[in-house]
């Protein structure tokens, strides 16, 4: 064979052609993967994206045949271990991973020393019981030979350049004791242990906050670029996808929608469904429709909410064998009002003590000062963070609460008539004959259908789930709704019509709404004002879209840059200045 | 670790003293004492009573007193290391236990260990093997080892060996051997005999392991750190044995603690069936008879070793789990 003319094409390091992995269902099979075809090469980022189902994830773990109960039924996935960057494909023989035995030495030597992954779940894909370091250690002792000190120093190292403050004492540390950035970088310092040509990453920083996100999306590429690695990135996120990809692949149903450079799929999609994946990201960079009714009151109303000097410590000791007393100020001197039909939002990273705030008002911590009065619906006024607080039980009728994980925040024991018709019975809502009707009206304005109320929630999916999360918090007509991350869990489009579903119903019962997220977007999109948290205090508080257009604080600023846009040219990372944290 | 110990051993103590004062007067409970009972089954059998030895008995142990000076006369005794006196038996308390405690121990501790030995390669093999016909087998093992009741097992097997082999299984020495002391010979013997109650003790107890360890395992083979390590390139059974199944022992471990008290209380009816010399058939038999020091102490000495085997199960969990050590 002769080297084609012009400048060489990248070598091809891995092809996918004509892949079908299939999951044996209860009755039938799930063809989860159906014909896909990809090319990965040397040096280059290509992203998968997708809806949840879409295959996207089948189709990465289909690369090192870790895909059980599944089963890879046909396709060949070629593996060049001699290709790099800058040359043609090279002479060596493509491995084809397919025809391995799946927990035969041909793929486990392949796996975690030429083609590492790394997973979605930073919180529980390390073992709870090791050390990283016990745990990094091993993943180099597999592939290289070396003895216990040079691997430690070694693993000590890649933490160093996953950017672990103090790798000599990190590399001691257990999962539980990091945070989750912290935990996704030890997972990617073990992925880089035996310095892999081809990355996989199966949704990296779904589970992270968007500060944290963006972190992690940088390291990644700045050690892309240090190794020469290929990167195979899996999200459902468009704007991760702008920020990182050199191509994009469209998965729908199994299949490969859509293929191609980032710029030309962003600037002309071919399907309607990348249309939608690129607009539900950039739905989030704009305000809702949330002026469409006016929400009952407005300024100079008294407000539902008062909240003044709210403080909350969390004090306790650690660690059973050598106790150390610990305090935690979840909460600083937090004040701010709710008017009556107003929806504030409160915006801050994972530990800022926005869910603390939530679950104070909602009397579920103790607070150490302060007060929250609310204005009932006879005009009285109650301290909800008073001892006595809730003392009446009624007030919970009046409060409600959406939750964050609509996996367990549902009763998997119970009906969605059971569930949802709870509160009602709780609080003699409704005569016994009238609770099914009233269940069947609540189901209908979540957009669900009335039959499904004899089902388990596991028949649902997420989107779906988080839904009856809504009806059951609507079941008692309530004024205040406090919503804990409502969207965090769901992709793209479904936090769309999430957010639009709380919009239509806030719209139409003048419900006053606090949404918590980590997400400004989220706030944005939904919220005519916001607060922004960081380590317990409040450090702006004003209309979105002022906060959003000219941020005062600099922390602010910082959590807009940090959302991905849906848009190739705002990729930050594509700028080398802007690359990485210091 | 050393405040936290001095700790628990404070509150152990005082629940054993809230014990010690439920334990007498549950034995107290039915009418008439160990004296009573024993006359009237003597008149019933035409024996005579010999009057001035039951009032000098009576005396002795103030039968007569109120409850509280009762108590009060047996809880200094055992605080100063006299558990008192079996009137059934004619010996001292501490002598009756101490006979039969290293048996006990000794029983127990075999069939615990069997029980292990069958039980963690099962069901981790029937957790991994999910619906294959060995889990299958191991799952219909399971129920009928928890369906059958001890006795009915010991009874089965002392059948069985007696129509096969002729040999009647029972008791733990051959009647040269009872009181013998210790030799290759006796050691033989012993384990000659032994094996059938830790076969009965174990079977029923691995059973319940098997279904726990399977169940747990089953929840830890699906998590995402099974895949970080198979990503690894570590080979399947390897990392199996070293990340899930060492995360779904946690339950098991933190229960090891409870198997103390069972040292007693665990095969009493097993213990009678096959005549064994430990303490479990004692108990009972102290319980019929209302023989008043001997159940207290045994049921005091069940509630120490309840005590010492959480506070065991604790810190060997402590030990084992980081999450509960730093957590």
């Amino acid at each position: 064979m002769t080297a084609p003319p012009g400048p060489a094409p990248a070598a091809e390091v891995l092809a996918i052609v004509d892949l079908e992995t299939h999951f044996p269902l209860n009755r039938g099979t799930l063809k989860a993967v159906e014909g896909v075809s990809l090319t990965l090469r040397a040096g280059e980022t290509l992203c998968v994206v997708g809806e949840s189902g879409s295959g996207k994830s089948v189709t990465a773990r289909s690369i090192l045949n870790i895909v059980k109960p599944g089963r890879i039924v046909g396709g060949h996935i070629w593996f060049r271990p001699d290709a790099v960057i800058g040359a043609g494909n090279g002479n060596g023989p493509a491995i084809d991973l397919c025809a391995l035995d799946p927990d035969g030495p041909r793929l486990r030597a392949i796996r975690g020393a030429r083609i590492a992954m790394i997973f979605q779940e930073p919180m529980s894909a390390l073992s709870p019981m090791h050390t990283i370091g016990q745990q990094i250690i091993e993943a180099v002792r597999l592939h290289r030979a070396m003895d216990k000190q040079e691997a430690r120093a070694r693993a000590i190292e890649l933490l160093r350049q996953v950017q672990f403050r103090e790798p000599e004492t990190a590399i001691d540390r257990y999962p539980f004791q990091l945070s989750g950035g912290m935990r996704q970088r030890a997972l990617i310092a073990m992925a880089l242990s035996c310095q892999p040509q081809v990355l996989i990453a199966d949704e990296p920083t779904t589970a992270l906050d968007v500060t944290t996100q963006a972190e992690i999306l940088s390291l990644i590429r700045s050690l892309q670029q240090r190794y020469g690695m290929a990167v195979l990135l899996v999200t459902h996120d468009m704007g991760v996808v702008a920020e990182m990809a050199d191509r994009v692949a469209v998965m729908q149903g199994g299949r490969v929608i859509e293929h191609g450079p980032v710029d030309a799929v962003f600037r002309a999609p071919r399907e309607a469904h990348t249309r939608r994946l690129i607009e539900a990201a950039r739905l989030l960079e704009r305000r809702g429709n949330r002026a469409a009714g006016t929400p009952a009151g407005g300024p100079g109303q008294a407000p539902i909410l008062s909240v003044r000097g709210l403080c909350l410590a969390f004090r306790g000791t650690t660690g059973f064998l050598r106790r150390r007393a610990t305090a935690v100020h979840a909460l600083r001197d937090v004040s701010f009002d709710v008017a009556p039909g107003e929806a504030l939002g409160i915006v801050g990273e994972s530990g800022s003590g926005k869910t603390t705030l939530a679950r104070a008002l909602l009397g579920i911590h103790r607070v150490d000062a302060g007060q929250a009065r609310f204005r009932r619906a006879d005009g009285s006024l109650v301290d909800l963070c008073a001892r006595q607080g809730y003392a009446d039980r009624s007030l919970y009728a009046e409060i409600r609460m959406i939750f964050q994980d609509p996996f367990a925040a549902l009763n998997p024991r119970q009906t969605v008539e059971q569930i949802i018709a709870e509160p009602l019975r709780i609080h003699r809502l409704c005569q016994r004959s009238g609770i099914g009707d009233r269940v069947a009206a609540l189901l209908r304005d979540v957009d669900l259908s009335a039959d499904v109320m004899d089902r388990y929630p596991h028949a649902f999916s997420g989107g779906q789930r988080q839904r009856i999360g809504i009806a059951r918090a609507m079941a008692t007509n309530p004024r205040l709704v406090v919503a804990d991350e409502p969207t965090s869990a769901l992709d793209g489009s479904l936090r769309a019509q999430i957010l639009d579903l709380l919009l239509e119903l806030r719209n139409r019962l003048g419900l006053s709404i606090i949404l918590i997220s980590h997400d400004i977007g989220v706030v944005r999109y939904f919220c005519e004002r916001m607060a922004v948290m960081r380590q317990g205090e409040l450090v702006e508080i004003g209309a979105s879209d002022q906060i959003c257009d000219a941020p005062r604080h600099p922390y602010t600023a910082e959590l807009l840059a940090a959302v991905p846009r849906a848009g190739p040219r705002h990729a930050r990372l594509r700028d080398p200045d802007a690359a990485g944290p210091d | 670790m050393a405040r936290y110990l001095a700790r628990r051993l404070l509150l152990m103590a005082a629940t054993m003293a809230a014990l010690s004062i439920v334990c007498f007067a549950i034995i107290q409970l039915p009418p008439g004492d160990f004296l009573s009972a024993r006359l009237a089954e003597m008149a019933g059998t035409g024996d005579t009573v010999d009057v001035a030895n039951v009032a000098w008995l009576r005396a002795q142990y103030g039968l007569d007193e109120p409850f509280i000076v009762q108590y009060w006369l047996w809880i200094s005794g055992v605080v100063g290391g006299d558990l008192g006196f079996s009137f059934e038996l004619r010996m001292p308390v501490a002598e009756v236990i101490g006979e039969r405690l290293g048996i006990s121990l000794t029983v127990e501790i075999l069939a615990i260990i069997v029980l292990w030995a069958i039980a963690v390669p099962v069901g981790v093999y029937s957790a991994v093997r999910q619906y294959s016909i060995g889990d299958m087998a191991a799952t219909l093992f399971g129920f009928i080892g928890l369906a059958i009741p001890n006795f009915l097992l010991a009874l089965l097997l002392m059948y069985l060996s007696y129509i096969a082999f002729g040999v009647t299984i029972g008791g733990l020495f051959s009647p040269e051997y009872v009181d013998a002391r210790w030799s290759a010979g006796r050691l033989l013997d012993f384990l000659g005999h032994v094996w059938a109650p830790v076969l009965v003790i174990a079977t029923g107890g691995a059973a319940q392991i098997i279904r726990i360890l399977r169940a747990n395992l089953l929840d830890e083979l699906s998590r995402p750190y099974v895949d970080t390590a198979r990503a690894k390139g570590m080979a399947e059974w390897r990392l199996i044995l070293r990340y899930p199944v060492r995360v779904a022992m946690n339950p098991l471990v933190s229960t090891v603690g409870w198997l103390l008290p069972t040292i007693i209380s665990s095969s009493i009816v097993t213990g009678i069936v096959l005549n064994l010399p430990t303490l479990s058939p004692i108990l009972l038999r102290s319980l019929l008879a209302q023989d008043m020091h001997l159940a207290g102490g045994l049921i005091l000495l069940i509630g120490v070793l309840t005590l010492l085997g959480t506070l065991l199960s604790d810190i060997l969990l402590a030990w084992l789990d980081p999450r509960i050590r730093l957590g």
